[in-house]
């Protein structure tokens, strides 16, 4: 038998074999009678976007709803609540109307445009009325902005909630970071090196590397916190990237993957930060409630080469001014001073002479294998807070036992540009969530499913936003909502705290400390103008055409090969008085 | 004149020798691919990691080698149009896709052109021409249209829709079977004239198995091009997935892939998403048919299949 | 004579029973389909595919959205896309089709190795697109890097940015691209008359002048076939984008086609029939130009090609 037909029938006994064992029904029937289910119960079918804060919190929630239900009898005879969830993308308002999923937990989110849309039911009287599991109302728990933010659509009814809170920017390796003394030491008497040319220059001692009382204030200016010892300046963060280089660690780790949406978690995070709160949130709500604060703007950018070394001992060739930004000049937070020197420090990361930055960033590993590369040999990583949700989805920590013991946590990122933040003269974190998480009930619920789900579908998100189970979401998820809640109880607030993840430790840390930048708004301006202005589209950062058929919408694409400046981008992404003008209203 | 394939000898010549080293070296690359695909599916991730290029077992020895991939790919599911889609019902609607398809893709054409062939209709001519017309002239865009056609008729969804878009005389395969039906001589059908056949015996027992090396190989080029094809069930039929759409699903996004065992447990899990050993374990599974079909008929996949006809 | 009146009426009666059904196929799905799309491109629909009248303001979106000027594909530049697909139909020409031609000679000349070659040029034709594009992904960008470290080198991912990007999916394309090509070209070859080629070998030619002079003219049919069928592709070469990053237009960063962008676009079936009447308006447009070009193509072609006598 000729050898080619030996091989092609060994091929197709292969083939039958793998088929022979392959499932053809799932375990339990498909669909229902699942573990621990009669069969009988009522179902509420719940969408929860893939990724993001995991399956875990609302797998855990629902078994808790589901016993607190279990015998409840409904009309047409079932007994108990099934409460069935999968992992999904992230749903179309176009998708609403011929789903059969009921209460949605998802994530890229245009409120207003979800919100007008008649396919989510009005939710108000969940939202304002008192909550049998803890006596209070959602309403209580939302900033008067949010609340503003989310009835914007009619004025008068809330359709979403606020769901995962993701805090772009980086994550920093704090087990390295500690065995490593990557600490700035207050004293010169503390410093590893005494020599200003050193890259050691600055940072703490090898033997006093777990003392935390000789390290800086970090750019909170507060003492003896979780940002202690942390590059508090763009300055400082220059040195910080040549002292790990130096040590033969990457600084960063950073999934490029062919979209702009992992660089720039640093560029998002590290703007806000050194704009501060009401100058980001500004770009959202333009400044409407008239607070008194200035915002420094770039009036002219002249030619500029930045030096090899001590990038950020100055400004740049800049001309700025300051202005308060209200509903006439609104246009002119396109050139905010931050923007230019978060522009500076994108160069600095991206440029293609300092690829050498990057550990993942070059080579095409996706977003689940970089944390690894983080886990095992880089300082930080570009991304937001739901990565350990994700690492532990992509099973990281079974197939990596040796990174679970890995301390991480989120990184608190510079305030200025040079020199560094003296005791009481920093500014608590200032972050940003772009993801537009948020909850909802479709509207077709009652259509598809009787009064009946509908009602337990709105009983279902009430005991979601309950007290207890907010907690148990950011123990679950090591993310926060948008809400004010402790992880606690009422004698000891943050009872919890000592026993959640080191990660989890730090969001919490920048949620109780810090204030997140929501990019929403109540203005017409934005709400009217979702493709000026809703953050997933990161058309903040988005220049006109230059590079090729499309708009440059992230630093990185124009700085890596080095065919952009500085100058080039910031005086792209200007906008006018005119474009401001013609906005819809 | 003699067409037959003689040897035609050279002296040593720089520009052969060229072409033989840059075909070579595009040799290496496409058996590279395969050799990476075979490897790959077989490594754990941590066995990928620490050794990516070389045997599994060669990074952490007998630890980094499984069949877990392999395993996992037939036991995920798809879910298509909110209906979970499990491989053996993938398999199932990729052989009728892949074969019905085929069959009337080839059989169409090669009626009509035996039609307009044998048949010296004025008519005849004009099929021949709306033929060459069609192929030469480019129509871009119609998908939105077909997408209403096959919705106001009934088709959408359904795996028929396939044999119905697909089975049509308007491609060069047409005009493959028409110059093979020139090519028969007409002694054949005068005869069975004479011994009282009626025309539709002359075409099924006289004229057809004539040219049934031709309508085999055609069909099995359609075969192996339909098992390959995600775009179209995508596209017309995406409530009945095939495997190249599970594939294609798995190697990029893997939104929609279940993990087979959490169906019906009320939260059904996906698979950890994006790992190489994944996407190669379901490329393997794609091309072990089509490699297979390759290693049995090679000879005729490859054959002088011209327009001039089949040859030797 | 009444038997043969008979014969003859029996036998248009079996060529018409024979003919109607395909005929009816190619009118239903191939005639009435191009007349929709046409009327589809002025019609207004609403979502659920109700026609709520007629207009041309498809058309001018189509015209807006060539200048990147729409405020329904706001960024999309279908200028700069179709600047991308005739880059790639030059470099399909340029390399691919020289590329194929080369490659059948040395087969047809069954030169060193011409079996084993023959297998492997037709191994793309078997393996799926899907296996081969994320084999290739895989190669280009972490496949280098590993394959360098093997040599104590530091490489970094072949696709840096936009551009590079494009060039490498374009090089995909034509590796991936052999198979039908060389099998037509190498059949074609075969036929050149034996005592035509020894000839001119006794006469000394060398093998580049007589693939010039005696095959290139042979072969140059099915060369214009090619041509054409390339040139036709302008409009509808996906460039195996779809199998790369499927309707994630942004993943392709800056550069991609516009057979790319109309199949993703049809394939975002979310339900919502509003946006195809703007894509038929695209395709209408796109028809009108490739079809006299198509045509102009092939007359061009024939008219200053070689002849063999």
């Amino acid at each position: 038998m000729k050898k080619r037909n030996i091989l092609a029938i060994l091929l197709c006994l292969v083939m039958l074999f793998a088929t022979a064992c392959a499932p053809t029904t799932p375990p339990g029937g498909g669909g229902g009678g699942g573990t621990g289910y009669t069969g009988n119960e009522i179902e509420l079918r719940v969408w929860n976007i893939g990724g993001g804060a995991g399956q875990k919190w609302l797998i855990e929630a629902k078994n808790r709803f589901e016993a607190l239900h279990k015998d409840d009898v409904f009309s047409n005879g079932k007994v108990g609540v099934k409460v069935y969830t999968e992992p999904k993308h992230a749903v179309a308002v176009s998708e609403l109307a011929d789903s059969d999923f009921s209460v949605f937990f998802t994530e890229g989110v245009d409120i207003n445009l979800y919100a007008k849309s008649g396919k989510l039911l009005p939710i108000t009287d969940i939202v304002e009325g008192v909550s049998t599991y803890d006596n209070k109302s959602i309403a209580s728990k939302l900033s008067n902005e949010t609340k503003a933010a989310l009835k914007a659509s009619d004025g008068a009814n809330y359709y979403l909630l606020p769901h995962y809170q993701s805090f772009e920017g980086l994550s920093y390796n704090k087990s390295l970071f500690d065995s490593m003394g990557f600490y700035f030491a207050e004293d010169v008497a503390n410093y590893q090196a005494t020599n200003e040319t050193s890259p050691a220059y600055g940072f703490v001692k090898q033997s006093l590397k777990a003392d935390k009382s000789v390290r800086t204030v970090g750019p909170n200016g507060i003492r003896g916190d979780y940002d202690d010892g942390l590059p508090s300046s763009l300055e400082e963060f220059e040195r910080l990237c040549n002292y790990i280089k130096q040590k033969g660690y990457s600084p960063f780790a950073c999934w490029d993957a062919f979209n702009h949406s992992y660089s720039i978690k640093l560029v998002n995070a590290l703007w806000v930060n050194l704009e501060g709160y009401d100058g980001a949130m500004a770009q959202y709500n333009f400044n409407a409630e008239g607070k008194n604060f200035t915002t420094k703007i770039v009036t002219s950018v002249g030619e500029y080469t930045a030096p090899t070394k001590g990038i950020f001992k100055e400004l740049g060739n800049i001309t700025t001014q300051d202005v308060t930004i209200n509903k006439d000049n609104a246009y002119l937070v396109y050139q905010q001073e931050s923007k230019y020197q978060t522009l500076r420090f994108a160069e600095y990361v991206f440029k293609q002479s300092n690829n050498n930055l990057h550990q993942g960033f070059w080579q095409g590993h996706n977003n689940t294998e970089t944390q690894v590369d983080f886990l095992y040999e880089s300082a930080m990583m570009m991304e937001g807070t739901y990565w350990r949700n994700e690492a532990e989805d992509a099973y990281t920590f079974v197939n990596y036992p040796e990174l679970a013991d890995i301390e991480t946590a989120y990184m608190p990122l510079p305030v200025q540009v040079t020199g560094s933040v003296t005791e009481g003269y920093g500014k608590a974190p200032t972050v940003i969530d772009i993801h537009s998480a948020y909850g909802f009930i479709n509207a077709n619920v009652e259509e598809k499913h009787g009064a009946e789900v509908a009602e337990l579908a709105k009983e279902f998100l009430q005991f979601c936003y309950s007290d207890v189970e907010l907690a148990e979401f950011t123990r679950n998820s090591t993310m926060c909502r948008d809400l004010t809640y402790t992880i606690g109880d009422a004698t000891d607030p943050d009872s919890v705290y000592s026993a959640l993840s080191s990660y989890s430790q730090s969001t919490w840390d920048i949620k109780k400390y810090g204030k997140v930048v929501n990019p929403i708004s109540a203005e017409p301006e934005y709400i009217n103008n979702p493709g000026e202005f809703h953050m997933t589209d990161q058309h903040i950062w988005q220049t006109e055409f230059l590079d090729g058929n499309a708009k440059l919408k992230a630093p990185d694409v124009a700085f890596r090969n080095g065919g952009y400046t500085v100058k080039q981008y910031f005086d792209s992404m200007k906008k006018s008085a005119d474009w401001w003008d013609a906005l819809a209203r | 004149m003699k067409n037959n394939e003689t040897k035609m000898k050279h002296k040593f010549s720089p520009f052969y020798c060229v072409l033989g080293i840059v075909i070579g070296l595009y040799s290496a690359t496409i058996i590279s691919s395969i050799y990476f695909m075979f490897v790959t599916a077989f490594k754990t991730q941590p066995e990928f990691r620490a050794n990516p290029l070389w045997l599994p077992g060669m990074g952490r020895g007998i630890a980094g080698l499984t069949f877990n991939n392999i395993t996992e790919v037939f036991t995920c599911c798809l879910k298509a149009d909110g209906i979970f889609v499990f491989v053996p019902e993938m398999i199932y609607n990729s052989i009728i896709y892949s074969f019905g398809t085929a069959f009337f893709a080839t059989l169409v054409p090669c009626v009509m052109a035996y039609f307009a062939a044998k048949f010296e209709y004025k008519f005849s001519g004009l099929i021949y021409a709306i033929v060459v017309a069609v192929m030469i002239i480019p129509v871009v865009g119609t998908m939105p249209a077909t997408i209403r056609m096959l919705k106001n008729t009934g088709l959408y969804n359904k795996l028929v829709s396939a044999f119905v878009l697909k089975g049509n005389f308007v491609n060069m395969y047409f005009l493959v079977f028409y110059a093979s039906f020139k090519g028969v001589p007409k002694d054949y059908t005068e005869a069975a004239y004479v011994d009282g056949a009626s025309e539709l015996r002359i075409m099924v027992n006289v004229i057809m198995p004539l040219i049934r090396n031709a309508f085999f190989t055609i069909l099995l080029i359609f075969f192996v091009d339909f098992w390959n094809d995600y775009q179209t069930p995508l596209l017309y039929i995406p409530a009945k997935p095939t495997i190249a759409r599970y594939i294609r699903t798995l190697s990029t996004d893997m939104v929609n892939v279940y993990k087979g065992a959490t169906i019906g447990t009320g939260s059904p899990q996906a698979p950890a998403k994006g790992s190489m050993q994944l996407q190669m374990a379901g490329c393997l599974i794609m091309a072990v048919p089509t490699l297979t079909i390759f290693c049995l008929f090679r000879n005729k996949l490859m054959g002088n299949l011209s327009m001039g006809g089949i040859k030797g | 004579m009444n038997s043969i009146e008979r014969k003859n009426k029996n036998k248009l009666i079996f060529y018409i029973c024979g003919i109607s059904i395909p005929l009816l196929q190619f009118l239903f799905f191939y005639v009435f389909i191009v007349f929709d799309s046409i009327l589809m491109a002025f019609q207004v629909l609403d979502e659920q595919g109700t026609v709520l009248g007629f207009t041309v303001n498809n058309f001018v979106e189509v015209f807006k959205v060539f200048l990147g000027k729409s405020t329904v594909e706001k960024d999309i530049y279908l200028l700069g896309v179709l600047k991308d697909s005739i880059i790639l139909f030059f470099v399909s020409i340029l390399f691919g089709s020289t590329a194929n031609i080369l490659f059948s000679n040395y087969l047809y000349k069954k030169k060193a190795g011409h079996k084993f070659f023959q297998i492997v040029l037709f191994i793309p034709q078997i393996l799926s697109a899907v296996v081969m594009s994320r084999v290739y992904m895989y190669f280009v960008t972490q496949g280098v890097g590993d394959i360098g470290a093997l040599f104590g080198l530091k490489i970094f991912s072949l696709m840096k940015d936009s551009l590079s990007k494009f060039i490498w999916l374009i090089v995909f394309s034509l590796w991936s691209g052999f198979g039908a090509g060389v099998l037509m070209y190498t059949s074609t070859m075969s036929g050149i008359p034996v005592e035509v080629v020894e000839s001119a070998q006794l006469d000394g030619i060398t093998p580049f002048k007589e693939l010039i002079f005696i095959t290139m003219p042979m072969i140059y049919p099915t060369f214009v076939t090619f041509m054409v069928v390339n040139v036709a592709s302008i409009f509808t070469n996906q460039m195996h984008l779809y199998t790369f990053y499927g309707q994630n237009i942004d993943s392709v960063g800056g550069h991609s086609t516009l057979g790319y962008y109309l199949f993703a676009r049809a394939a975002m079936w979310d339900g919502s029939w509003d946006k195809y009447a703007y894509l038929s308006a695209l395709g209408v447009v796109l028809s009108l130009v490739a079809i006299p070009l198509t045509l102009g193509t092939k007359k061009l072609l024939e008219k200053v090609g070689p002849s063999f006598e």
